[in-house]
């Protein structure tokens, strides 16, 4: 395919046309400063129609020299004859040879060759093209092109990782715009957004709910509109909300057990520590000591607890009541 | 469920249960030269437990057919033997470990029946009294329609007077054992559940009614019986629903004939869970309050599952007072709390259950 160099007016290049469009940046500061010093080095590549070009890339040089007032632009231009899939599998080397493509910008441009190649094609054309993507990727880049554009953004602005945009993608609109908002406002890492989504999503099932309508609730909203709490206590206060929903035996339980410490009153530095998750049977006590004087003291500590009236309680295991299961 | 795929490996093609097997589904079959062939086919459809449960392979227990029940130290274990019959089933239970258990899934029905009945042999002349079920990697009876041979173990049982055989099912495939003589070696049965939960959680298995009048009928043919309320499922208004079962159960059968009732709640691999999300998805049974357990299973927290055995164990003890109940796989401490004692007070779980197999079964003692 021939490329012939010609000037082309901006008038007639389409800007509003993003078929070909890879880049998600959308910033042409740098560019404008680069292209005011010493020009434009690299022209862009569009294709001729009968009365306007189409930009195949170089949408941000074009959008640069528009800011800087130009009204010619050098440029490389494919015949009009040339195939989508020409074009697209030019848009597709062009931008993959001059930097690695985000995970948004590969889905674009899987999407492109999706229309013309199957799978195992596809990866071999996208190899061709600069792309190295395996099967696994390929799934994940094909679920990552049916997501929102807002939720793409997100992506894009590091506020939530693609496994968990992913799962987003399969959400109704408004739950998953819910939880993007939360994750946007609140910024928590990778992990508790990890658990807070699992925990939602659960929460939701088992109370017949939509997630929006469950971030619709006026605790949640209330911890949220608080100005006079940190960002970090906010996640915090949520987290155990979701988990008093999620588990309201388990977490009235541990509110007991450490209301029952609180009421036996240990020394600091002596620990009592139930079985994980109290399942076991067996408790440990902890602590630490620097010399005879102390071993005494603690140990009088410990021989108080065996008579506090309220030590035998520990072991009970009892649950008051249940009903709120689920 | 109903078997699409036939498959056969080429070292049985001229067993005698092959033939008939054939002949009964009607169906065509695939000739293989080993099982692997089957796994791999399994293995590489979207969805492996789904596809598993319409492909039947008829192929040998290159194994052991008697085998010790794979329990845990970490919780009270009954010592239960197990006869390896064949693997996976064709009923469809959400919680059913088996989805994860197997790698993949597949529907084997062990055809080398002369070596099982050499196995047994081999058991039998130790003369030490052992429960053997056939029901822990498949259900019982679920063949039974296709290509019965429960009547043949059961026969094979009663000549004998040191082992129980356990036949435990959701099906109600006992036409063909009702007249046998079973001399009281087998005991009949049937996994229990709420009605809610059979419909939502076991599908293509029989109703709460057609269980407890199968058991009835059988009773009346003589056969001890038992029932095992596992897993059951804490919900809303659960214990309402299991004390409806409870009273239902013993307007079926009377309590003396019950040789013993095993009670155990959800318990599950976490892989698990996926697969009950994906394949049942309107399932909250994995919703649950659940932690891991000592086993690395998820369990119910603990004190949930004291406070709801202690209900569930009133309603029982009500109308039955004296009937056997133990935990599969509960720890001291829920049966002390539940059950107001430790098995090894009484020598221990497994030696319980023998005992009560002796006296409603008539096993001999043992000469070891």
């Amino acid at each position: 395919m021939l490329f012939s160099p010609q000037t082309i007016a901006l008038s007639i290049v389409d800007v509003a046309d993003t078929t070909y469009k890879i880049s998600t940046s959308e910033s042409i500061e740098e560019l404008l400063a680069s292209i005011n010093c010493i020009g434009l080095l690299s022209p862009p590549i569009l294709k001729k129609n009968p009365r306007t070009y189409t930009i195949i890339s170089g949408f941000k040089r074009i959008a640069a020299c528009i800011n800087l007032g130009w009204t010619t632009i050098e440029a490389r231009v494919v015949d009009y004859k040339a195939s989508d899939l020409q074009c697209a599998r030019i848009a597709i080397a062009d931008n993959s040879a001059n930097r690695s493509l985000n995970f948004i910008e590969q889905s674009i441009s899987l999407s492109m060759l999706l229309n013309y190649y199957d799978d195992k094609e596809v990866i071999r054309e996208a190899k061709g093209l600069g792309l190295n993507i395996n099967a696994s990727l390929l799934e994940k880049l094909k679920k990552t092109a049916q997501l929102s554009s807002e939720i793409k953004k997100t992506i894009l602005r590091g506020t939530i990782s693609l496994t968990i945009a992913l799962e987003l993608g399969k959400m109704d609109k408004p739950s998953a715009m819910a939880l993007s908002q939360l994750f946007e406002s609140l910024n928590p890492t990778f992990n508790i957004q990890k658990e807070m989504l699992t925990m939602v999503k659960e929460i939701a099932r088992i109370k017949d709910l939509s997630i929006s309508q469950l971030l619709n609730d006026k605790y949640f909203l209330s911890i949220m509109e608080n100005g006079e709490i940190s960002r970090n206590q906010k996640v915090q206060k949520i987290r155990y909300y979701f988990k008093k929903m999620r588990n309201p035996v388990i977490t009235q339980f541990e509110e007991n057990f450490d209301c029952l410490m609180q009421r036996i009153d240990l020394p600091d530095e002596i620990k009592l520590i139930p079985p994980d998750n109290f399942e076991g049977t067996k408790y440990s006590i902890v602590f630490n000591f620097q010399n005879p004087k102390e071993f005494e003291f603690k140990k009088e500590a410990l021989d108080k607890l065996m008579l506090h009236p309220e030590f035998i309680k520990i072991f009970e295991k009892e649950i008051a009541d249940y009903k709120s299961l689920h | 469920m109903q078997i699409t795929n036939l498959y056969i490996d080429r070292d049985v093609l001229d067993y005698p249960a092959v033939d008939a097997i054939r002949t009964r589904l009607n169906i065509p079959h695939t000739v293989i030269e080993g099982p692997e062939k089957v796994y791999e086919i399994i293995s590489a459809s979207a969805d492996p437990v789904e596809s598993g449960k319409h492909a039947l392979l008829l192929t040998k227990n290159k194994g052991a057919f008697i085998r010790n029940c794979p329990g845990t130290v970490k919780y009270t274990c009954c010592d239960y033997t197990i006869l390896h019959i064949g693997t996976f089933c064709t009923m469809d239970c959400s919680y059913c470990i088996l989805q994860s258990y197997f790698h993949p899934p597949v529907l084997q029905l062990f055809v080398n029946h002369d070596d099982m009945t050499a196995s047994l042999d081999s058991v039998f002349s130790q003369n030490k009294k052992m429960r053997i079920g056939t029901g822990e990697f498949t259900d019982s009876m679920i063949w039974e329609t296709i290509y019965p041979f429960a009547d043949k173990l059961i026969l094979k049982f009663a000549k004998q007077t040191h082992a129980i055989l356990e036949l435990k099912t959701k099906t109600v495939n006992i036409s063909n054992i009702l007249e046998v003589s079973h001399n009281r070696k087998t005991i009949l049965s049937w996994s229990l559940n709420t009605e809610r939960i059979i419909k939502s959680e076991e599908r293509g298995t029989s109703s709460l009614d057609a269980r407890l009048n199968a058991a009835a009928r059988c009773q009346s043919k003589g056969y001890p019986l038992a029932f095992h309320f596992d897993p059951m499922i804490i919900y809303p208004g659960c214990e309402k629903e299991y004390q409806d079962v409870i009273e239902k159960l013993f307007s079926h059968v009377s309590s003396e004939n019950i040789v013993w009732i095993s009670l155990g709640t959800f318990r599950f691999m976490p892989a698990l869970k996926a697969i009950v999300e994906k394949r049942f998805e309107h399932s909250k049974i994995v919703y649950g309050e659940f932690i891991k357990g000592m086993d690395a299973k998820m369990r119910y927290f603990k004190p949930l599952r004291i406070s709801f055995y202690q209900k569930i164990i009133s309603y029982i003890r009500l109308l039955a007072p004296d009937v056997l109940i133990y935990f599969c796989m509960e720890d001291t401490e829920v049966w002390e709390k539940t059950i107001g004692f430790d098995p090894s007070d009484y020598g221990g779980l497994p030696r319980m259950l023998d005992d009560s197999a002796t006296r409603h079964c008539g096993l001999s003692e043992d000469i070891n």
